[in-house]
């Protein structure tokens, strides 16, 4: 029985040693940026200033901003107004237009006039996608990538607990001046168990929020294995069909909404407002108007209340609210989503991604750090993981940094052959990560104070470039009520410092071995 | 109210937490040194500190909220108790003097 444990254990332990080399660089990947898409709107407002606008309710009339539409909005298909709240203070509207295209603008939200903004993805349009696509579009390829590793990283978890000998009794222990092979196992040990159930959550909701990707055949089934109805009847989709080619006026956006309110508030018992106005097929006798509730400020759950009207009619489609089969899944969506208004919460999601990113990292170092003195270093293998795991955890950092730098440093309408500002920007990131991995190859374990030294000078940068291009450096962005852009400066500033120290501290790991001399046989 | 629930329970969990380690010998050896013992109070009174917080978070924020937020307060509690252990164990001792034996 002895021997079936630790065979069992041995075969975790190689389960979790090569799961770990082979997708720790995707974990760490999805976890940075996911712990940055904690703060994905506040990095918004940092790298978009036109949007820095101190929310305050007021009311919006929909009526008056969509008759002012651009003339190739009219007859648009797809009409949608994001509705502001604190952390997204502008009107977010886009449409499609005849061409298929997106156009996507800020809207003022005072006067309601389109506001010049700076051309960037941002912190919704890029780190956000990254975290779960890794912004590999083609067939979903980079869903099932991220989902691969969120399995792996459930997978690494389990297995971890199994060939953990001593869970309780080294659960607080760190000994930092230890071999650095030590240390770094206490690292990964500790940030491991400190942050476990999180670490559990976050996978685990992230795939079930993917099932329609991951698992589309077992949610289509029972809807005849028509996705699309299976996506109507647990998210209240709305197909208005085709356009008619008639035309019609839209009867009161303003007045629908307030009707959607009216009847979710009394279906909650506290008052629900619309989250999101869309209109299909504007201009036309088959139009639709389609309001939604998703993130409710006050809880975990997502509402997901929708309400859809005729466009012309102004009467009542469709009350849509989540049958059974969502709300079971809403809570455990709601805490991966984080959207509701709980401060101290959202800071200690933050760490608890940072400490992701530290059990990930110190996972791969005690790869490497445990091949230390051995031939096996000079192997093509374990180069190559070295380079990936410098590149994967010091590298990402850099690149976040870079992109957020030429953000600052990229005028305004700059264009490369045909890629625009927000391109060239991604491109940036793409270049700088790509180049950290070529330096981590070629230099080693030298690469990695060198790399450090890059992110704190990156980091300093990006707060002097704010300060110089926005006028709003820390102490003027908090008097100004820009808490936002206050935040994030002053986590770039403790990543500089973080970085800085941690560059002093770095040596390489030990001093080469020496080759051994080729002999030739005579 | 809210706020003082918030540092109630960040209180209670860091407290809990640094006496779930002192329970241990080899915590207790690191801040007191050699020739007493933790006896079994610290362990008693870690739990029921850790208990308390969970309470205090739950009136705080509810159950929803508090399934989140409860683990990651008592992971960041923990925290501070192995960098305290790690770097300043000394900071320990007036919390360790009541339990020696």
């Amino acid at each position: 029985m002895a021997q079936f444990g630790d065979g069992f254990r041995q075969a975790m332990h190689w389960t979790h040693t090569w799961l770990g080399v082979v997708l720790g660089i995707v974990m760490f990947a999805v976890f940075w940026m996911g712990t940055l898409t904690i703060f994905a709107p506040e990095i918004d407002r940092w790298m978009i200033p036109e949007t820095r606008i101190v929310h305050a309710k007021r009311e919006i009339s929909y009526d008056l901003l969509l008759s002012r539409l651009p003339p190739d909005a009219a007859s648009s298909d797809y009409i949608n107004f994001v509705v502001p709240d604190e952390r997204r203070p502008t009107i977010g509207f886009s449409y499609r237009g005849a061409d298929g295209t997106f156009s996507d603008h800020e809207l003022d939200p005072v006067t309601g006039r389109p506001l010049a903004v700076t051309d960037s993805r941002a912190g919704t349009g890029f780190i956000y996608p990254f975290h779960l696509s890794l912004t590999i579009e083609w067939q979903n390829l980079g869903e099932w990538i991220v989902g691969l590793a969120a399995l792996a990283m459930l997978i690494l978890l389990i297995s971890g607990l199994v060939i953990h000998r001593k869970v309780v009794t080294e659960f607080f222990v760190f000994r930092p001046r230890r071999k650095a092979r030590r240390a770094t196992l206490d690292l990964h040990n500790l940030s491991s168990l400190l942050g476990l159930p999180f670490y559990f959550l976050m996978p685990f909701s992230g795939l079930l929020i993917f099932a329609f990707v991951y698992l589309p055949w077992g949610i289509a089934e029972p809807f005849g294995g028509d996705l699309a109805k299976a996506a109507a009847a647990i998210s209240g989709d709305y197909d208005p069909g085709a356009r008619t080619g008639r035309a019609a006026t839209l009867a009161s956006v303003d007045a629908m909404k307030r009707e959607a309110e009216a009847m979710w508030s009394a279906a909650e018992g506290v008052p629900v407002e619309t989250n999101l106005v869309r209109i299909l097929n504007h201009g036309d006798d088959s139009a639709v108007v389609y309001f939604r509730n998703t993130f409710p400020r006050d809880r975990v759950v997502l509402s997901e209340y929708v309400a859809v009207f005729n466009g012309n009619t102004g009467q009542v489609l469709q009350d849509f609210a989540k049958p059974p089969i969502g709300h079971a899944s809403s809570w455990v969506q709601g805490a991966h989503f984080m959207q509701f208004g709980h401060w101290p919460l959202r800071w200690l999601y933050f760490i608890g991604g940072l400490g992701g990113c530290v059990m990930i990292a110190t996972g791969m170092l005690f790869w490497l750090s445990s091949r230390e003195g051995k031939l096996a270093r000079f192997s093509p293998g374990h180069r190559t993981v070295e380079a990936l795991t410098i590149g994967g955890v010091t590298g990402i950092i850099i690149a976040t940094c870079a992109f957020l730098v030429a953000n600052r440093l990229l005028p305004p309408g700059a264009t490369l052959w045909a890629d625009t500002r927000a391109e060239l920007e991604v491109h940036a990131f793409w270049l700088v990560w790509f180049a950290t991995f070529l330096h981590a190859a070629s230099l080693r374990a030298q690469a990695w104070a060198q790399q450090c030294w890059a992110i704190a000078i990156l980091a300093a940068t990006a707060v002097t470039l704010n300060a110089v291009t926005t006028g709003e450096h820390v102490t003027a962005a908090l008097s100004d009520g820009y808490l936002a852009v206050a935040g994030v400066d002053t986590v770039l500033v403790i990543t500089a410092g973080a970085a800085a120290w941690s560059a002093l501290k770095l040596r390489p790991a030990s001093k080469p071995l020496p080759v051994p001399a080729a002999h030739t046989v005579e | 109210m809210s706020a003082a629930l918030l540092v109630g329970a960040m209180l209670a969990v860091t407290l809990g937490t640094a006496l779930l380690a002192l329970s241990q010998q080899r915590h207790w050896n690191a801040v007191m040194g050699t020739g007493s013992k933790p006896g079994n109070l610290p362990q008693r009174l870690g739990w029921l500190l850790i208990s308390v917080s969970l309470v205090l978070t739950i009136l705080r924020d509810g159950g929803s909220f508090g399934a989140l937020s409860w683990p990651l307060q008592a992971g960041f509690g923990a925290l501070l108790t192995s960098g305290a252990l790690t770097w300043m164990p000394g900071v320990m001792k007036p919390l360790a003097r009541w339990f020696g034996r």
